[in-house]
């Protein structure tokens, strides 16, 4: 059970934890600062899946960027 | 849903931060959350008011359980004007209201027959053929002409339908039909009432379950009672007391600390509010969050079991949680939350039911 920390106004969320390494190392490249992006890391697409619905509720929520793999399985997921 | 519940969804019009609030599905335990003055004490009033059908003296203790009655309302009716100022603060917008309101509307979505409704109206005070004294309303633009306009409510619900008075705070004559409607402020209960609620449960099966409550706490209590103090004077203000096995006479409860008086006001007005509404704000106020998931797990328990539905409200991360393990172990899906959001300048209802509440416990999301 997690505690929320200050609720997120921009956020990501994605598959893994290694998804955000490539975040971080991709917006230090850009010299765009990662103080307003939260990153929250699922553990594979499943639970980002059914964590979603309601991750999109997050109060003062006003963006959020979804991360994940292009498999093939996808079209299923989005179907 | 399993049993009759009192009311399965809700729709509130025209009262206090309400415009217009809509709450499609309601559960048996209810929790309300949401940021400061969104209107979460709000909702808990106009469900009171629903319960006791806009009773002058329910209207009068709302105002007052936020200093806004100004003190105590005189027995001997009041300057109308100065009543309209005070009920103002009641009605959506809190404009002007001397010539009349949009009607509060207060009840289950759809449903005509249950909804209550509540228009100002100014009337004056007249004698009938056999000499009684009856209200007879006056048209919005000649209050100010007649010398004794009396400020009322002409309250309609189904085929119910009545004037009254607001420049008192009368009671309605008791009608059987009346819900049961306890209302606990983050406050706490009175002295008074924690002794009219004791006297209805003293030496019943129910005064156990207090009992056992005070117990989540304190293992060590035997007994619970309570008695006059001498300090306190009337017989009304008693003081509970308690007896514990490691000591030969009783303490004061409150000496437990003031979770242990916290827990047995919830419990007292839990217990009392068979077959009806139980509203309390801020309900973790005072206790500690190891024992909320027990007093959550009473609270479902004792609700199914007397036919109460609760409405609660909160602030606190520990609570939501608390009140989520107690509904997921509670065999019936019968918890609901209720996250009041202000979006373009109205509040709105947004629901979380067992599901999205487990999602929203274990990764930690935000929504209060």
């Amino acid at each position: 059970m997690s505690k929320p920390s200050k609720p997120s106004k921009h956020l990501i969320v994605t598959e893994g934890k290694d998804d955000i390494y490539v975040f971080h190392h991709l917006l230090t490249h850009h010299g765009i600062s990662e103080g307003h992006i939260d990153f929250r890391p699922y553990d594979g697409i499943e639970p980002l899946l059914e964590a979603l619905p309601n991750q999109l509720r997050e109060s003062e929520l006003k963006r959020i960027g979804i991360v994940v793999d292009a498999e093939s399985k996808m079209r299923t997921y989005l179907s | 849903m399993a049993t009759h519940i009192l009311l399965d969804s809700l729709e509130i019009k025209q009262f206090r931060a309400f415009e217009h609030l809509r709450i499609s599905k309601l559960g048996r335990v209810n929790l309300i959350v949401g940021k400061n003055n969104v209107g979460k004490t709000s909702l808990l009033e106009a469900l009171w008011l629903y319960a006791y059908q806009g009773a002058p003296n329910i209207l009068w203790k709302i105002l007052e359980g936020r200093d806004e009655g100004r003190g105590p309302v005189p027995i001997e009716p009041v300057k109308s004007e100065d009543v309209a100022s005070i009920i103002k603060l009641l009605v959506h917008g809190r404009k002007n209201i001397t010539r009349g309101i949009t009607p509060i509307e207060i009840g289950p979505i759809n449903s005509v027959d249950k909804t209550l409704s509540l228009t100002l109206s100014w009337f004056t005070s007249q004698r009938n053929e056999e000499g009684i004294r009856r209200l007879v309303s006056l048209p919005p633009d000649q209050y100010e002409l007649v010398t004794d306009a009396i400020l009322g409510f002409e309250m309609k619900q189904g085929r119910k339908q009545s004037i009254y008075r607001i420049d008192t705070r009368a009671a309605r004559p008791q009608d059987s039909e009346n819900n049961t409607c306890i209302f606990v402020a983050a406050s706490g209960l009175s002295q008074t009432e924690v002794g009219r609620y004791w006297d209805g449960i003293s030496l019943t099966s129910l005064e156990d379950e207090v009992l056992e409550s005070l117990r989540i706490i304190a293992p060590e209590v035997e007994r619970v009672s309570l008695v006059g103090s001498r300090s306190l004077g009337p017989r009304s203000d008693r003081l509970p007391i308690v007896k514990i096995d490691s000591a030969d006479d009783p303490v004061p409860l409150r000496s437990l600390g003031e979770g242990m008086n916290r827990l047995f006001g919830v419990a007292l007005a839990l217990v009392n509010s068979r077959n009806g509404l139980f509203l309390i704000d801020e309900i973790e106020s005072g206790l500690h969050y190891s024992v909320q998931h027990k007093v959550w797990e009473l609270v479902f328990e004792v609700a199914r079991r007397l036919n109460i539905q609760v409405f609660a409200t909160t602030h606190s991360w520990d609570c939501i949680t608390a009140f989520q393990e107690a509904a997921k172990e509670d065999e019936q899906d019968e918890g609901v939350l209720i996250r009041l959001v202000e979006k373009k300048g109205r509040i709105i209802a947004d629901l979380f039911d067992e599901g999205d509440l487990s999602v929203v416990s274990r990764e930690g999301i935000e929504v209060r």
